[in-house]
């Protein structure tokens, strides 16, 4: 490669491709030594990991069961718990709110998502915590009896206010998504149910949901991967109980959580092998989700709707 | 009939309009919890002695966060500085060249980081850079928080890049300046602006994260000077406290959550100001 | 000259930035140069971290050309930390097994610092003071640990203190979430005298834990259990003492209800017998009048340079010579008296005359250097 000969043009994207692959080896490697990490033995070995709720450091037994079930129920409920109202608060401030109060609102909102996690994690510990544990939980167990769903001491901390600290950290993004969202819809479809004698709420429902709802899924998928992620907040307020229970009282760990709390201080190889795994999961879950949320925006295109990683509206 | 159902529909309207006032209203108040809880507990332990003093040992009342302050203020600065190039580079690369090889790579691994949780990225670096450095150090938590700020800023400088009108491009083209001229000189000097509040949203969402800094950069409990050691930063500071039971580090723990916010808060109004004027 | 957006020509001649950025750097080297200070960081058990905290405080401030810091990860976490050598000294409430002496690149020495002891802590429900002498019994601990015992009103329990009135409250159980020597001490009483809890669970710094809320740090436990009615938990004595708490009286091998306090504790070290060479030694459970079952004593570990002296670098051998010092600080009198004003227990003349040895043992080890 004669570099008199290059042009400018050439030199200039040589330089920056360079960047660019550099940042792909770090990837990769990254990639790479996730998965050596993790290597199974065996089938039975990756069956094991997969169905045992056994964490037995002592006994040298990892399975990972129960945190794949903390983990997902949590995402899942904080998600079922934040998107109705996110969708509500979005649709009123979109749609209904004269414009002062609906950037005010939006920008309480927004706000949210601009403290740091372990800030919230710390304000769910102080605040949400105790509630749980004095007014919430006791109320339940004497709604819904002692057992199954319910069943344990009302520690506070565990299941529920893991899903409700999630709740609270995914509404801002699932709102500022949604709000893009609706603001790209044509008004147009709004007005046509409103000349076919439409309510107010039925034009909203029919012309912007309507219209929207792949977006909305998409906003789903989003929320879903960011409640995965999520450490700080959740190992604070989740109990750090490696085992698996049904009760939405008790205490547990999802994979985010043990890894905080595991990692600093697994000797044997043993253990280290079973965190690596664990990394590993956690990582092509997060990974799904996301590009499941690309895939369907590919197939929206709607304008205007910025896909930003984490949410944050522009 | 008809008038039944035509009643039914108007009660539903005022149902389903007042559910989406009380859920905005929903959503607008946990912000304003967290943040009179975090005045409640933090302004009382704001005192000077917050800002200039090292911790006082376990149990003792007084002492400070200045530490941490400082290395939260250091390790975010260098990130920026270590990672703005990077990222506006990276940006540039996926949307003025993006059916290259080398773009696309780029591209793929900029998702994949995205979507890795942020504790995932701690323990990597931990791996490389920490057991191969032999300790714990500020370098290793500036690498981990660059892995995090970059692929952020970098997806925001390819949508600014891409609203940028193609016409521009071509008239500096025109007038005979080469492709990478016009990047360069045109291209990211119009867009200076929007470069800028970008990295200022990077700046807050980076200087309040600590799962990443929890096994790179550790904790100290002295002012960190040297790249090479651990350093204090606030959020791993807050975590460490907020579960001790000494009342002085618990107060300081909210008041160092309070610092945080308000790093947060004014940020978001320097963005909002920036905003305005470019 | 261009390089990219930047114009150097022009930059170089906007006076302003170019000195400013001369000058922060310039004193930003300064500084570091100035005050270059040989830095040690440690981490370890959060039992003694309010000693160390205070003891290191002490010695920077008496060793201005020394930082040391401290980290209270957890027992397991110093080790590991050691063993992949990141940190410059680990601490540890149990010696660490033979398993992890063979996984260490060099040889690792215990210096035992202090004795404490575990006190198992109980936020007793429905009293309006707090009981003095509530008195458990192992085998009912181990049946509270495994979730046996569900309520403050059991039997086995009432038995144990009659003259306390208990309510039908709940059990909260809280242990902890990280690896801790003060989790392996706690479990390896439970194991000896438990068949039931040496099957089930067994001891170790991490355990499986049958029930129970996870807290990190001696600390986390301690506030956990101030913060709700009917918890009960393990900590060092320290942290009960510091909290105005009382712990609970446990029965030791001679049947006896023994509190932990100097005595109890000091009288655990006297009946060790043999005491093994390189101070790996575990206190807990021994058998004799007025011992406090749960005595422990915690270490710091401290890595003895390797063999190629002659290719230490300065900077290590700047760090083996801050530790030696650190050693110095730790044993000489005024610091145990600083650990003994904390509610620490000091340990025996003949323990120390072994520590001394020690000591000679990694200065000389330096030595072979120079």
């Amino acid at each position: 490669m004669n570099w008199l000969r290059v042009t400018r043009d050439q030199r200039f994207f040589y330089f920056i491709s360079v960047c660019g692959v550099a940042f792909f080896c770090v990837v990769c490697l990254m990639g790479y030594r996730i998965i050596s990490a993790s290597h199974f033995h065996s089938s039975s070995d990756f069956i094991h990991f997969f169905t045992s709720s056994n964490w037995d450091p002592v006994k040298k037994n990892f399975g990972a069961l129960s945190f794949l079930y903390a983990t997902l129920t949590t995402s899942l409920f904080s998600l079922l718990l934040a998107f109705p109202v996110a969708l509500g608060a979005s649709l009123f401030i979109t749609e209904i709110a004269p414009r002062k109060l609906a950037s005010a609102l939006s920008l309480c909102v927004e706000l949210l998502s601009t403290v740091p996690s372990v800030i919230i994690g710390l304000w769910g510990l102080s605040v949400v915590v105790p509630v749980l544990r004095l007014t919430v939980q006791p109320f339940l167990q004497d709604v819904f009896g002692q057992s199954g769903f319910f069943a344990g001491p009302p520690y506070g901390v565990g299941l529920l206010a893991a899903t409700l600290i999630l709740a609270v950290m995914l509404l801002p993004t699932l709102t500022a998504l949604m709000r893009e969202l609706f603001k790209a819809v044509p008004r147009a479809s709004v007005e046509a149910v409103l000349a076919l004698g439409g309510t107010r709420s039925e034009a909203i429902w029919i012309g912007v949901v309507g219209a929207s709802k792949r977006g909305l899924i998409t906003a789903a998928f989003l929320g879903l991967a960011r409640a995965i992620g999520e450490t700080m907040a959740v190992t604070l307020v989740i109990g750090n109980r490696n085992d698996f229970d049904l009760s939405v009282m008790a205490l547990s760990q999802t994979l985010s959580s043990l890894m905080a709390s595991e990692i600093a201080e697994s000797v044997d190889t043993a253990h280290v092998e079973a965190l690596s795994r664990v990394a590993l999961v956690l990582f092509l879950l997060s990974l799904t989700m996301r590009e499941l949320s690309k895939r369907l925006i590919k197939l929206t295109q709607v304008q205007g709707f910025s896909f930003k990683s984490g949410g944050h509206a522009k | 009939m008809m008038l039944n159902t035509f009643r039914v529909r108007k009660t539903k309207n005022i149902v389903a309009i007042t559910l989406m006032g009380v859920t905005a209203t929903l959503a607008c108040i946990p912000i304003f919890l967290i943040l009179f809880k975090c005045l409640e507990l933090g302004l009382p332990a704001m005192t000077l002695q917050f800002f200039t003093e090292l911790p006082k040992p376990a149990g003792e009342s007084g002492g400070g966060l200045a530490h941490s302050i400082l290395g939260t203020l250091t390790i975010v600065t260098l990130t920026t500085i270590a990672s703005v190039p990077v990222a506006v580079i990276l940006g540039l690369l996926t949307s003025e060249f993006p059916k290259r090889k080398t773009a696309r790579l780029a591209s793929l691994s900029l998702d994949v980081l995205s979507a890795i949780p942020s504790i995932l990225i701690g323990v990597f670096i931990y791996e490389f850079a920490v057991v191969a450095m032999g300790g714990f150090s500020m370098l290793a938590g500036v690498a981990a928080l660059a892995l995090i700020f970059i692929p952020i800023m970098a997806k925001s400088s390819h949508e600014i890049f891409s609203l940028v009108p193609r016409e521009i491009r071509e008239s500096g083209m025109a007038l005979g300046l080469s492709r990478s001229r016009v990047l360069v000189s045109i291209l990211l000097i119009g867009v200076r602006g929007g470069l800028l509040r970008s990295a200022l949203l990077c700046i807050a969402r980076v200087s309040g994260e600590s799962a990443p800094l929890l096994f790179t950069a550790l904790n100290a409990n002295y002012f960190g000077t040297s790249l090479f050691r651990p350093v204090s930063t606030l959020p791993v500071q807050i975590y460490t406290f907020a579960q001790t039971p000494f009342p002085a580090w618990q107060e300081a723990a909210w008041a160092g959550a309070l610092v945080l916010i308000g790093i947060s808060l004014s940020i978001q109004v320097m963005v909002r100001v920036v905003g305005s004027k470019v | 000259m261009y390089w990219g957006i930047v114009n150097f020509r022009n930059l170089i001649k906007h006076p302003l930035l170019i000195r400013s950025l001369c000058l922060v750097i310039g004193l930003w080297l300064g500084v570091s140069r100035l005050y270059a200070k040989t830095h040690l960081s440690g981490a370890g058990a959060t039992f003694p971290y309010p000693v160390y905290s205070a003891w290191l405080s002490e010695f920077n401030k008496s060793h201005p050309d020394l930082e040391v810091s401290y980290q209270s990860l957890g027992s397991g976490a110093g080790v590991k930390q050691l063993l992949q050598q990141t940190i410059d000294f680990g601490a540890s409430d149990i010696p660490m097994t033979d398993e992890q002496m063979k996984k260490s690149v060099v040889p690792i020495l215990h210096f035992p610092t202090v004795l404490g002891s575990i006190s198992v802590l109980a936020n007793i429900p429905g009293q309006s003071a707090q009981v003095k002498d509530f008195k458990l019994s192992v085998s009912v601990l181990a049946e509270i640990f495994l979730g046996d015992i569900f309520y403050w009103d059991h039997p086995a329990i009432k038995q144990l203190n009659p003259s306390i009135s208990l309510p039908h409250v709940p059990i909260y159980v809280v242990r902890r979430a990280d690896g801790s020597g003060t989790t392996a001490l706690f479990s390896k009483l439970l194991s000896k005298r438990s068949a039931k809890w040496e099957e089930k669970v067994g001891s170790g710094t991490s355990l499986k834990w049958p029930v129970g809320v996870g807290a990190r740090g001696n600390e986390g436990v301690m506030a956990s259990v101030i913060a709700n009615t009917g918890a009960i938990g393990y900590v060092e004595t320290l942290y009960a003492e510091k909290a105005q708490m009382y712990s609970v009286l446990i029965d030791n091998l001679n049947g006896e209800y023994v509190k932990p306090e100097t005595k109890s504790i000091q009288a655990a070290l006297d009946l060790l017998n043999p005491i093994p060479k390189d101070l790996r030694f575990s206190l807990i459970d021994q058998r004799g009048p007025g011992v406090y079952p749960l005595s422990a004593a915690t270490f710091i570990l401290i890595p003895q340079p390797s063999g190629q002296m002659d290719r230490i670098s300065k900077k290590e051998n700047d760090k083996h010579r801050a530790l030696i010092s650190l050693c110095d600080f730790i044993y000489n009198k005024e610091s145990q008296e600083l650990a003994h004003r904390l509610g620490f227990v000091p340990l025996s003349s003949k323990m120390r005359a072994m520590i001394y040895e020690l000591i000679l043992k990694l200065k000389n080890s330096r030595d072979l250097k120079t």
